[in-house]
């Protein structure tokens, strides 16, 4: 993946906090989790629930950022796609020894992070990102302000791993696409150039489809609310 | 083993805050209480290891005394909860973790007074907080406190992916995300589930939260639960007891549902008989020579003819609800709470006394972590009643 410098200080940043976090346990603080984040919207202004239909997107893939450019009206929106997938690469807590990560992803397709406190851990490289295709074109600024909106939820970094299944990470963690690559002649492989993918009903990323239930699911549900009734007439359950 | 007294990180409030503890105070009263921490001397800490590691021996070997003797029914199951138990147990299904709580005062045996092996607490605050505080107040490199917890949970999270991507957990089970879940609203439980989302993430596996009572079912399969997206909940960590589980109106369902390999749940079916008091008379009964474990027997017979003290606590209680303390000689309680547990059998166990501070007249409860089968640690709750309940005080340690 061809680094650029626009991404340099936001990455560093990023390091900064990611490392504090790192030393003892992350999560909470990074406000990935789910429990956490129902909590908030719980405490705070009536957020909308998450909708229960979630969509189907597609979503334009490049390998490189130099591929985007060439692709999209404007370098700016690629190097801010490129920055937001980044910033999520290096979020993934990734695996402790190299041969876990490489055992997933194939020789030489991992990477080490330090923290501050001297350890390390190991992340596959990104083999592409992806943005959505209803963002195909637009100018950075107008990409921004539909971020803003909350409209869009930006871009994410794609992984391949050694059987060729394509996966990305995001706010639900590691997800994959339902996608495979075959290798190519040398060994590489091709990622596709669009994928058509479900969106995260929270807003945090995307996955395969047939990830989040929709109105045609087939585990539709029949009954809800059949546990619980027991934390009523008990009180508190846990201790 | 010491109790002293500290001052407060200042803002300790945010520092607890930040790492997910949002229970810190209950009415204006410090739950999480850092204006008290307990000495150890190494040798304490073997000793509580120890003890910690004997009693989850002895209690899975009174597990399977049980099941091998076809007596589960003497526990109170049923025909459901029965199957389930055998079979999570048969299968040898791995659980993640349990909480044995000792009277222990640095002199002599730590005893054995419950094991909470189904939905055990106060893990974050054991885990996490007062790791915090140790590094904080002994500064960063300091490692004196009994406590491996958090590293042995992700471990024991490492170890369920490689089972779940392997197909050890059922066919549908593999690739499926954790989805974790608890009453909500409900401060304390959310954040220990979170707590547990957060190491399941950092072993790598996907995790989504489902509020006990959105949970939903399809008839699809033959019976599958669903979340509230309607996505099949495949792998299920519960902190909700089993007990309450199958009394639910989905109970029959559920046991279905698992008996097909449709769903898993964590902790397995099997880790309820070690909530169940009525598995200390059985542990009892199998080691009497055992210097960590009570007399502990089905009536107060033994105990009222030989006029020794004894608690009264009843079999699936919770949070010290319905127990009552008898001195020796006595026939009404010295000391007892209310709850709603009066309708369990009860068992009566052989007096065993808390560490007890004379000036501050604080009793202290050693709570033993077994993380996959290893005891990692302990946490420490304070109350000024001889019965830990929903008021007591965690409070954080180290050893020299």
């Amino acid at each position: 993946m061809t680094s650029h410098n626009s991404t340099k200080a936001y990455r560093a940043g990023y390091l900064i906090s990611l490392n504090r976090r790192k030393a003892r346990w992350i999560g909470v603080l990074a406000g990935t989790v789910s429990a956490i984040a129902m909590l908030s919207a719980c405490d705070g202004p009536q957020t909308p629930p998450p909708q229960a239909t979630p969509t189907t997107e597609q979503m334009l893939v490049y390998k490189t950022l130099d591929e985007c450019k060439a692709a999209q009206d404007d370098d700016a929106l690629c190097e801010t796609a490129f920055a937001e997938a980044w910033q999520w690469q290096e979020q993934q807590p990734g695996f402790t020894a190299k041969q876990q990560c490489e055992a997933e992803y194939g020789a030489g397709n991992c990477e080490s992070r330090a923290n501050a406190s001297g350890g390390n851990w190991f992340v596959p490289l990104m083999a592409g990102y992806m943005m959505s295709n209803a963002m195909n074109n637009m100018s950075r600024n107008a990409y921004m302000r539909e971020r803003e909106r909350g409209n869009h939820s930006g871009a994410y970094p794609v992984f391949v791993n050694r059987g060729g299944q394509v996966s990305t990470y995001g706010g639900s963690g590691t997800r994959p696409l339902g996608y495979i690559v075959a290798p190519t002649a040398n060994g590489s492989r091709a990622l596709p150039s669009r994928m058509d993918l479900q969106a995260d009903p929270s807003g945090r990323g995307y996955a395969a489809r047939g990830t989040y239930g929709d109105t045609n699911n087939r585990y539709q549900a029949s009954s809800r609310g059949g546990f619980g009734k027991s934390s009523a007439s008990r009180g508190s359950c846990c201790g | 083993m010491e109790r002293c007294l500290i001052s407060p990180r200042p803002h300790w409030q945010a520092r607890v805050e930040a790492e997910g503890m949002l229970w810190h105070t209950t009415s204006d009263v410090p739950y999480w209480n850092e204006g008290v921490f307990y000495r150890f001397t190494a040798a304490e800490i073997e000793t509580i290891h120890d003890a910690t590691e004997a009693c989850h021996r002895m209690a899975l070997s009174a597990v399977g005394a049980i099941i091998a003797e076809g007596t589960l029914s003497a526990y109170g199951y049923d025909a459901d909860a029965i199957r389930l138990i055998e079979q999570s147990w048969l299968r040898d299904e791995r659980d993640i973790y349990g909480r044995i709580d000792f009277a222990y005062d640095g002199s002599g045996s730590p005893k054995m007074l419950e094991y909470n092996g189904d939905t055990p607490t106060s893990l974050l605050e054991a885990a996490v907080v007062q790791w915090t505080w140790l590094t904080d107040t002994a500064g960063e490199g300091a490692t004196n406190q009994y406590n491996d917890i958090h590293r042995a949970l992700v471990e024991r999270m490492r170890a369920l992916k490689i089972e779940r991507d392997a197909g050890l957990l059922g066919g549908s089970q593999r690739q499926a995300v954790l989805h974790v879940s608890c009453v909500f609203p409900h401060d304390e439980d959310t954040g220990t589930v979170a707590y547990i989302e957060s190491v399941a993430r950092e072993a790598g596996l996907e995790v989504s939260f489902v509020p006990i009572d959105q949970i939903g079912f399809s008839e699809v399969e033959g019976g599958t639960f669903v979340d509230q997206y309607n996505v099949p909940i495949r792998l299920l960590f519960k902190l909700y007891p089993w007990d309450w589980l199958l009394a639910d109106d989905y109970g029959p369902k559920l046991a279905a549902a698992i008996l097909k390999h449709n769903i898993r749940l964590f902790e397995p079916a099997w880790k309820m008989l070690l909530s169940n008091k009525l598995l200390l008379v059985k542990m009892r009964d199998m080691y009497p020579d055992s210097p960590y474990l009570l007399d502990t027997q089905l009536s107060e017979r033994a105990f009222q003819a030989s006029d020794r003290a004894f608690v009264r606590k009843p079999a699936l209680g919770r949070e010290g609800q319905n127990v009552s303390v008898f001195r020796a000689g006595e026939v009404s309680p010295s000391e007892r709470t209310d709850g709603n547990y009066s309708d369990n059998a009860f068992v009566y166990q052989e007096f065993a006394s808390l560490f007890r501070d004379e000036p501050s007249g604080a009793y202290a409860l050693m709570g033993s972590w077994v993380i996959g089968g290893e005891p990692q640690g302990i946490g420490i709750r304070e109350s000024d009643h001889a019965i830990t309940d929903d008021r007591s005080r965690f409070v954080p340690h180290f050893f020299e």
